[in-house]
């Protein structure tokens, strides 16, 4: 099973979704409640916030395997915390740019900032995100093994 | 178990020769500001109570910068610095692994490189000005230069895109249009030094294939790093001596120098070097490139008080040594640069330059006078004084 | 901290417990899968399901399953940790718990109600809780943090809820400075002569005072010991953090420095400017004015013995007047999406104003729809239309002069009709907006702006919210009429006593931490910390970055920037986050995602 797109059906992407506590975390709540479905590959990791997404985190998480990665913060200008997510924003432009020079492509690390109810956008862009990995296929960073 | 694993680094490093003349620990980068720290120490307590996991959670492992002064000094050719990248790849294997600068950033892009099934945009930086071939006789490392200058985009003055390009202008001014490979991957020095010897042995591979499928029987270096790794470490890896021979570019221009080859311009600048360790302790090569600056017309060369084997290290190595010491160690480093009234030092490493100019860039205890000494590539030094 | 700790160590620490919520949560995952997936674990020393841990049958068999399973830290699958997840949470911490050790994965909203594939939802599910276990062993235990809240109050704004807050707690016990930005205390109230519905229940900082019972006095304030107030000053800067805050006020005797323990701004908001609707002629047609100049001229002639006229010849008696409402409210294209709230009873007032005083006088209202939050409304309007005002559904498209008549054109939605109306006057019912420098204000305090820009209210996911001590009252959080504010102004007094009386807070542990080992005293932290935080002092001939306790919120912008990693947010470390990560896209990495099966 390598990366090829063709694979109908079966290669569920991994996206790694890094929500902030104040937008990101409550909207995916608040969808949730609402009971607005989105793929099952998305996995959150709750951060207080989008501004301490280190570039680190990302690449580990494309080191153990996802195929996506994507921050989720309050709205520009609109940071809990002031700037953080403007920092999460440069952050992940610049990691954007490893990942071209590594050969994996830059739409796999993507950033989105919502207010706090915006459930329906929340997975709006979670399914859209799940649609475009899958078009890209499993992220080549990990390639499929055999399982001991 | 852990007991068999440190008897057996202590044979191997010569650790049981040691005498306790603590000659190291005088000459020891770290130990000038963190007294409680001595090479020797390290050795003394893992033979005192022999647990790997005890050593591996101590400060000490991870903050020597395996300089490797201490070995150089050393009587009787203890090998410090070999004793503890053996501890920390068993601490590795135990899944110990230190706090890094970056968080890691830069091992997590390596471990990819060789796990990974990519397309790397490895030579963007060839230009249609500079001659180079998928196949031929010298191959050129580019090296992994290019992510730090991304990682270090808000510094001023760290942008390695320019080293590659530097390095086969002088190469193609002597004539020579080496071989360069996309599917070239980060020679593993990092991973090597922080434990990973998986990480490390997934790079050989690839770079082992990589070269062979240029045909390519000599590889030239830039980067200090990549040499030692490739000179020392990838043999220790392997069963076999490498097909090929591993030279550093500055001995080769120091040949061409020679040879005629290399025509400078006249180019008025006082500079200094700093010897890298992995270039200078690590593998001996002290005299070429003070060669190729005496052959630079205007250019007036002024030696570092602790210049050759006694090069004071810049403080950091795999990323993993960083600290309060550091800064103070940088601290001495550069006004010891800048004592000897050069406008600029040089040196090939990378690393160096990042740690180095890292430190400048910071807020520093002391008057900034009295340290603000740029630190700038040697390749593209030489490439930018060269005839046009 | 260099020397990482790793999965040497297998002590069976871990308790984990499963609700089915009711069955609710059985129905949408295996939980028996789920369940056998985690016994295994690393770490775990026992795996129990129940019904609903929420109740207190629940909380007591949490309790008696921890004392009795000999672990040190739980992880619970559940619902959402922040609501139902502080019962389970406090029910553990009084068993003996420390909060920190506690982990809540929220298996409901994040997994099975949104994933209609049972498999694949349990699938998503093991992996939520094993990411949560591999967490939960790098876990530590903390102690909050005990600040002492200084017993001194901060209002800025006099208007009517600001006025209220102030007497609120001054009533209390606690001193407050109340700084107001003009010459008068009563804010926007105090130029209104009657407010409605009520007629008769108005306010006593009003020009005319009538039976002020419900709303704050103006003179109450000037004369109440405890309220110190500085007219027309403004709070120039604020430092600290959490329960003690220095504000620097400016005032026209020179600034002075206040040291407070609570905040409540009340600063209100701004009418909208009616200029910017060019159409409706206001500025440029002496005869076309606002609800609030409307104020002045009726009472003129109710209370003054003056004569309410045109203000284009100051002696003809409007015969029509026409409201326009929703002026810069509901308006896209003016950036006002939101409706003021009390615009329409306050026109419909007025409208009965003037025709009590001229019932030979026609008004129309021109709406788009009625609007009125108060009790008393629905009966005030009826009695308007009673009385003979006209209504009329449509928006105003224009107001122009033609051969020196004013007119108005609009449309008459029920009957379809384009009117093009004669008008001696047209009231513009301006609607409020977000006050110009509420940004400065907002920024100053760390308080953000909602996508209206209007202060934000607390955030209901996040109690923590409520003990940085600054409350947000009155238009300031959104467009309010006066009792709406007063009551504001009473909550916000009423939380801030609440944490004053308390002398001091508990602020969470999870805050920043510096290893003063690996800090290289470079400086980026302490230019980053919006909240002034962090600091580089030297020490021992070295520089290092120290963090201030009471003013670090807890980020992680510092952490995540310092490029040696030698700051931590507790409870998020890097190797807890790090656990997650790897957690999390551990099936993927055993090759084929989480829909293939294997534990």
């Amino acid at each position: 099973m390598g990366g090829e797109a063709g694979a109908a059906g079966t290669f569920e992407p991994v996206v790694v979704a890094f929500t902030c506590s104040w937008c990101g975390y409550p909207s995916a709540v608040l969808a949730g409640v609402n009971r607005i479905e989105y793929p099952p590959g998305v996995m959150i990791v709750r951060v207080m916030c989008s501004g301490m997404v280190e570039p680190a985190y990302m690449m580990r998480a494309f080191e153990q395997g996802a195929d996506g990665v994507i921050v989720v913060g309050c709205q520009m200008d609109n940071c809990h915390y002031m700037t953080g997510n403007k920092r999460a924003q440069e952050r992940v432009d610049m990691v954007r740019v490893l990942l071209r020079t590594l050969g994996l492509d830059d739409r796999r690390l993507r950033t989105e900032w919502m207010n706090a109810s915006e459930r329906v956008r929340f997975a709006q862009v979670m399914n859209e995100f799940v649609a475009e990995l899958k078009g890209l296929g499993p992220s080549p960073a990990v390639p499929c093994e055999e399982k001991a | 178990m852990s007991e068999k694993v440190i008897k057996r680094l202590i044979q191997d490093t010569r650790a049981f020769d040691c005498v306790e003349c603590g000659k190291c620990t005088s000459v020891c980068p770290v130990t000038r500001f963190n007294r409680e720290f001595a090479p020797r120490l390290l050795v003394v307590k893992a033979m005192e109570s022999p647990s790997i996991e005890a050593l591996a959670k101590e400060r000490d492992l991870w903050v020597c910068t395996t300089c490797a002064v201490c070995s150089s000094m050393c009587p009787y050719k203890v090998d410090y610095t070999e004793f503890i990248r053996g501890l920390r790849a068993e601490s590795a294997l135990l899944g110990i692994t230190p706090e890094c600068s970056q968080g890691g950033l830069l091992h997590s892009m390596m471990r990819i490189m060789g796990k990974g099934e990519l397309k790397q945009r490895r030579l963007d930086w060839v230009t249609p000005d500079l001659t180079v071939a998928p196949k031929g006789d010298i191959y050129y490392f580019t090296g992994c230069a290019k992510h730090l200058s991304t990682v270090f985009q808000d510094r001023k003055g760290l942008d390695f895109g320019g080293v590659p390009e530097a390095a086969v202008r002088i190469m193609n001014a002597a004539g020579v249009v080496p071989a360069v490979s996309n599917d070239e991957v980060c020679c593993g020095h990092d991973l090597n030094w922080t434990g990973d010897e998986n990480g490390l042995a997934a790079l050989i591979d690839r770079n082992l294939a990589a070269i062979k499928a240029t045909g390519a029987k000599k590889v030239v270096f830039t980067c200090p790093e990549g040499l030692r790794t490739f000179s020392v470490d990838y043999p220790a890896m392997g069963d076999e001596d490498l097909p090929f021979e591993v030279v550093h570019l500055s001995q080769l221009m120091a040949e061409w120098v020679k040879e005629g080859k290399l025509k400078f311009r006249e180019t008025k600048a006082k500079v200094t070097y700093h010897d890298a360790c992995r270039l200078g302790r690590h593998m001996g090569v002290y005299d070429p490139p003070r060669e190729v600056l005496r052959a630079i017309p205007g250019v007036e060369f002024v030696e570092l008080e602790n210049n050759r084997d006694k090069c004071l290290c810049c403080g950091v190595s795999g990323w993993v040594s960083c600290d309060a010491n550091t800064k103070l160690l940088q601290m001495e480093k550069l006004k010891e640069a800048k004592r000897t009234g050069a406008g600029t030092m040089l040196t090939f490493c990378p690393k160096c330059q990042v740690h180095l100019n890292c430190a400048l860039q910071d807020k520093i205890p002391v008057d900034r006078a009295l340290v603000d000494i740029p630190v700038q590539d040697f390749t593209v030094f030489v490439a930018n004084a060269l005839m046009r | 901290m260099t020397g990482g700790k790793g999965e040497t160590g297998g002590e069976k620490r871990i308790g984990v417990f499963l609700c089915t919520c009711k069955g609710e949560l059985g129905s949408h995952l295996d939980m028996e899968r789920l369940a056998r997936a985690l016994a295994g674990r690393p770490g775990v020393a026992f795996v129990k399901q129940g019904e609903a841990i929420c109740t207190p049958e629940g909380q007591r068999r949490l309790q008696d399953d921890f004392k009795g399973g000999g672990v040190d830290r739980i992880v619970v699958g559940a619902c959402t940790p922040n609501i139902q997840g502080l019962i389970m949470r406090g029910a553990l911490e009084a068993a003996g718990l420390n909060k920190y050790l506690y982990e809540q994965v929220n298996l409901r909203e994040l997994c099975g109600w949104v994933h209609p594939d049972r498999e694949r939802a349990t699938d998503k599910a093991i992996s939520l809780m094993e990411a949560a276990l591999a967490r939960a062993r790098e876990l530590e235990p903390l102690e909050d943090i005990e600040l002492k809240v200084v017993p001194e109050a901060l209002v800025i704004g006099g208007g009517v809820a600001g006025m209220q807050a102030a007497l609120e707690i001054a009533a209390r016990g606690f001193p407050v400075h109340l700084v107001e930005r003009q010459a008068a205390l009563g804010g926007r109230a105090y130029g209104l002569s009657v407010t409605f519905p009520t007629h008769n229940c108005g306010i006593c900082c009003m020009q005319y005072c009538k039976e002020c019972v419900l709303t704050p006095k103006i003179e109450d304030v000037l004369q109440n010991p405890r309220i110190k107030v500085y007219m027309r000053s403004e709070v120039e800067t604020l430092e600290g953090g959490f329960g003690d805050r220095a504000a620097r006020i400016r005032t026209p005797e020179g600034p002075v420095d206040v040291r407070v323990g609570t905040i409540v701004v009340a600063t209100g908001s701004d009418v909208f400017d009616a200029r910017r609707i060019p159409e409706y002629g206001y500025g440029l047609h002496k005869d076309v004015v606002t609800t609030m100049e409307l104020e002045k001229m009726v009472a003129k002639e109710r209370e003054f013995h003056g004569r309410f006229v045109k203000p284009s010849d100051g002696k003809t008696v409007p015969k029509t007047v026409n409201f326009i409402q929703c002026v810069g409210s509901r308006d896209r294209a003016k950036g006002n999406l939101h409706c003021s709230l009390v615009c329409c009873t306050y026109a419909i007032g007025q409208a009965r104003e003037i025709r009590k005083l001229h019932p030979e006088t026609t008004v129309y209202v021109h709406y788009i729809d009625l609007r009125g939050p108060y009790r008393g409304f629905e009966e005030f309007y009826d009695q308007a239309r009673a009385e003979g005002i006209v209504f009329v559904r449509g928006r105003v498209a224009e107001v122009y002069e033609s051969k020196g008549q004013l007119r108005l054109k609009c449309e008459d939605t029920d009957s379809g009709k384009a009117l093009n109306m004669a008008t001696d006057l047209v009231v513009l019912a301006v609607g409020q907006e977000p006050a110009r420098d509420s940004e400065r204000l907002a920024k100053l305090l760390h308080i953000s702006l909602d996508h209206d820009r209007f202060m934000k209210d607390l955030n209901p996911n996040f109690q923590a919210e409520y003990r940085r001590g600054v409350f947000v009252a009155g238009c300031a959080e959104g467009p309010k009429g006066i009792r709406y504010s007063v009551e504001d102004g009473k909550s916000a007094a009423a939380a801030a006593a609440d944490l004053m009386a308390a002398g001091r807070i508990h602020k969470t542990r999870a805050i920043a931490v510096v290893d003063e080992a690996r800090c290289r005293g470079c400086g980026r932290c302490e230019d980053i910390c919006e909240y002034k935080a962090a600091k580089v002092v030297e020490k021992n001939g070295r520089l290092v970055s120290v963090r201030d306790e009471a003013r670090c919120e807890g980020c992680g912008i510092c952490a995540a920037q310092c490029c040696n990693r030698a700051i931590t947010v507790k409870h998020f470390s890097r190797p807890q986050v790090d656990a997650l990560i790897d957690g999390l896209t551990r099936r993927r990495r055993a090759c084929g995602g989480p829909s293939e099966g294997g534990s």
